[in-house]
């Protein structure tokens, strides 16, 4: 991930969660990655979203995005966090974890 | 040479590897009073308690004034082998695990692991997680972490030891409450000298500062009040004034290894070994010590170490300062060894950290035979005028040549468990 790079704040999170909660090297970690490419097993990808509902205070039902199904993005994952937030009355994102 | 003379020589090879020492390659810990050799000797000479009081509040019950030994260890950043979130139990038993083959210079891609295997104590394991995940899951939050039953169950620690240094010999948890790492310490030993295996990462901990579990403490009536103008004095081993301990968290781990594997991995040598350990139960009460069991296992871990009580120059009690544990104790000590082997109790120091009170309370031993230097009882100012032995009382006291250390845990459950530590030069 280049630092000159500009993304989007949810996807800024994200990248930082994975980053210091996973030990996932930045380098891999773009919007078009899928979460099954982040070397993550499925146990670690559902923490990794538990992670995420956290850092945004909010909740991915699994039937809008079940992170152990081929070919969903980061982006895809940005997307549902987004119209969670919108969805989600006074929803503010959290910073990423410190 | 016959078949009953080669069996006799083989019987006599058994026996003595049977009654072998087992040294002590490396240790780590980490601890209310510190995870450094300097920082640990620091605070145990100078009777210096980590002891503080804290006020949990739970919504709907009075507030309890309880007193903690916590560690200064932030367990967030550390992740499992796999990534995943620990206890902080068991971030703790890796630290203390990673420092303890650190000291013992374990080449992991030089030893045979078939013959490394993990012991491991703990008593209430991941009650913390369960308490911390459940009260998210009753409270706002209404959802369970997916990794609660891999981070709460007994063998966590133990599975990510095994995973971590890659232990294929044996990967056991112990759970004997009070006992768990002594008794895991020592059925290591019985592997080692039985030759199930070569060397082994050993220990325990225990990581219970969490609201429902020191709520269990307290309601339990064993946990000391904290003096509001001292709450460190809160523990008071063998006083007449005692009042129960105080809830610890903490890990320690050593390696341990036959002195034939070391000396084939050309390891330096080292200053301890374990000479005896004995286990057994009280079978009586699942609270109420028995000293009669307690006489037994002291006297089963001289017999194992072949030595005599008068060879014993240091007595790590379990001292847990209940009134009836502390008086169980001290009429065992006394049966056993007379009231001229002096006697200390670490628990005032660093709390009663349950799984890790066996492991760490050893290492205390271990130091004191390192600086022939017998730690003082904290707080303690008036011995309990029912108990004759030979207290440290006050000031840590000079031990020259002293040869052997001898540590107790005893358990809720009756479980008793007795470690006699050793100097390697001395054998």
């Amino acid at each position: 991930m280049s630092s000159s790079a500009v993304f989007s704040p949810t996807f800024n999170t994200i990248a930082a969660i994975l980053r210091d909660d996973f030990r996932v090297d930045p380098a891999t970690v773009s919007p078009t990655t899928a979460l099954t490419d982040l070397g993550l097993d499925s146990l670690a990808l559902m923490e990794f979203v538990f992670a995420v509902e956290d850092a945004f205070h909010l909740r991915i039902p699994e039937d809008r995005l079940d992170p152990r199904e081929a070919g969903i993005t980061l982006q895809r994952l940005c997307e549902v966090i987004d119209a969670e937030s919108a969805g989600a009355v006074a929803a503010q994102p959290a910073e990423a974890t410190a | 040479m016959s078949s009953g003379a080669a069996h006799s020589v083989l019987a006599a090879s058994a026996a003595r590897a049977a009654s072998a020492p087992v040294r002590v390659s490396g240790i780590g810990f980490v601890t209310p009073i510190g995870r450094t050799v300097e920082a640990f000797d620091e605070a145990l000479f100078a009777g210096r308690s980590a002891v503080r009081a804290q006020t949990l509040e739970i919504k709907g019950m009075d507030p309890m004034s309880l007193a903690v030994a916590a560690c200064d260890f932030d367990s967030n950043g550390i992740r499992s082998t796999s990534r995943l979130p620990l206890d902080r139990g068991t971030a703790m038993a890796l630290a203390a695990a990673l420092d303890a083959a650190g000291e013992a210079k374990l080449d992991l891609a030089a030893i045979d692991r078939d013959r490394l295997g993990i012991f491991w104590g703990c008593g209430l394991a991941g009650a913390g997680t369960f308490d911390n995940t459940t009260s998210a899951l009753y409270g706002e939050q209404r959802r369970m972490r997916p990794t609660t039953v891999l981070t709460v169950m007994p063998n966590a620690a133990v599975a990510e030891l095994a995973l971590h240094f890659g232990a294929r010999g044996s990967a056991i948890a112990y759970a004997c409450a009070c006992a768990s790492s002594a008794v895991a310490i020592g059925e290591a030993m019985r592997a080692i000298r039985g030759g199930w295996i070569d060397v082994a990462i050993v220990g325990g901990h225990d990581a219970m500062l969490t609201p429902g579990v020191m709520a269990s403490w307290h309601a339990m009536r064993v946990m000391a009040p904290p003096p509001a103008d001292a709450p460190s004095t809160a523990c008071r081993p063998f006083s007449g004034d005692r009042a129960g301990f105080a809830i610890g968290e903490g890990a320690a781990a050593l390696v341990l290894e036959s002195e034939a594997h070391a000396a084939a991995r050309g390891a330096e040598a080292a200053p301890f070994v374990l000479a005896g350990y004995a286990t057994n139960c009280d079978g009586t009460h699942i609270t109420n010590p028995d000293s009669a069991g307690q006489v037994r296992v002291m006297r089963a871990a001289l017999r194992d170490a072949g030595i005599e009580p008068s060879e014993i120059g240091h007595i790590n009690a379990h001292g847990t300062a209940t009134s009836a544990g502390d008086a169980a104790e001290a009429a065992s000590i006394r049966e056993v060894f007379g009231n001229t082997v002096p006697v200390s109790a670490t628990k005032a120091i660093h709390g009663h950290v349950l799984g890790g009170g066996g492991a760490i309370e050893l290492v205390a031993a271990l130091r004191a035979l390192a600086r022939e230097t017998l730690p003082p009882i904290a707080n303690l100012q008036t011995p309990d005028a029912a108990f004759d032995l030979d207290f440290v009382q006050g000031e840590a006291r000079e031990a020259k040549g002293m040869r052997y250390a001898l540590s107790n845990s005893f358990a809720f459950g009756g479980t008793n468990a007795v470690i006699v530590a050793g100097r390697a030069s001395d054998r």
